[in-house]
């Protein structure tokens, strides 16, 4: 591969890892934010 | 979504966090000049190097947030300590997947064990050991405690990558930022440089003020959940 090649590896590996946590992230918080609303809710703090 | 997972603070920080990570991949490869010896593939310091710096931040706002925690006992500096930890680990895998896609085309060889990167990877490993140890704590207080006191620990091991490359002679180069004489950078790879930190670091920012609220959600949950458990008819 050449030198360039790498650079270029190297970008996309970076950018693939952050964005990959960012998106991870995104979906935690919607898992966690819909299992906190249904046990608000089962709690009686929905209402 | 509830109400507590949201942070205001996200809807500007998220798009200037893109805006400056554009700006920095432009500046990187565009405006930055060539480097002699190395040629194009030096590029890869824009954003290996500052990935460092910040992940080294990251690991010292995870200490400060678990120093916090001990003497305040409040659960928030333990969320603030978790998402720091986690965000630092990311950036730390970051260095260490794009350092051997450096060392390769320039050394030859994709790893050696000098002293900087193997105490980076070190630093990894505590900080991923004491992800892995509060995912092993079922108990909210417990868990708190012994990991915060785990990561004043792990942090000894940061200010001495920070100064691998100044107290020994490594494979890795010699510093080219606060490296004393005979050390420097060209003023544009400098302001370069700098531009790219400053990009990861509100990156970072953001990472944490979308992790922070998920820990202090899932702490929410625990307790509801045992609230049910009790509640519960028999």
């Amino acid at each position: 591969m050449s030198a360039e090649g790498f650079l270029a590896a190297a970008y996309v590996v970076l950018a693939g890892l952050y964005l990959g946590y960012f998106v991870r992230l995104r979906a935690r918080r919607r898992r966690v934010g819909e299992e906190l609303a249904r046990l608000a809710e089962r709690a009686g703090e929905g209402k | 979504m509830p109400e507590a997972l949201e942070n205001k603070w996200l809807k500007v920080a998220g798009p200037l966090a893109l805006l400056l990570l554009a700006g920095g991949l432009y500046a990187a490869f565009f405006v930055a000049p060539t480097e002699r010896t190395m040629g194009n593939v030096q590029r890869i310091f824009y954003f290996h190097a500052s990935s460092g710096w910040i992940g080294g931040l990251a690991f010292l706002l995870n200490a400060v947030g678990s120093v916090v925690y001990l003497a305040t006992r409040r659960s928030w500096w333990d969320s603030f300590a978790v998402a720091a930890g986690e965000a630092g680990v990311v950036l730390c895998t970051g260095v260490l997947l794009s350092g051997p896609l450096w060392a390769k085309p320039v050394w030859g060889i994709w790893w050696t064990w000098d002293a900087r990167l193997s105490l980076t990877l070190l630093c990894w490993m505590l900080y991923v050991a004491y992800l892995m140890l509060r995912s092993f704590l079922a108990d909210p207080a417990r868990r708190a405690l012994i990991s915060a006191v785990f990561a004043i620990f792990a942090f000894a091991d940061v200010p001495i990558v920070y100064m691998a490359i100044r107290w020994w002679r490594t494979q890795h180069p010699q510093p080219v930022i606060a490296g004393g004489e005979g050390s420097g950078l060209d003023p544009t790879m400098r302001a370069v440089f700098y531009f790219c930190v400053l990009a990861l670091g509100v990156m970072t920012a953001c990472f944490m003020m979308y992790r922070l609220p998920i820990e202090e959600g899932q702490r929410r949950i625990e307790t509801l959940r045992r609230q049910l458990r009790i509640e519960e008819p028999a």
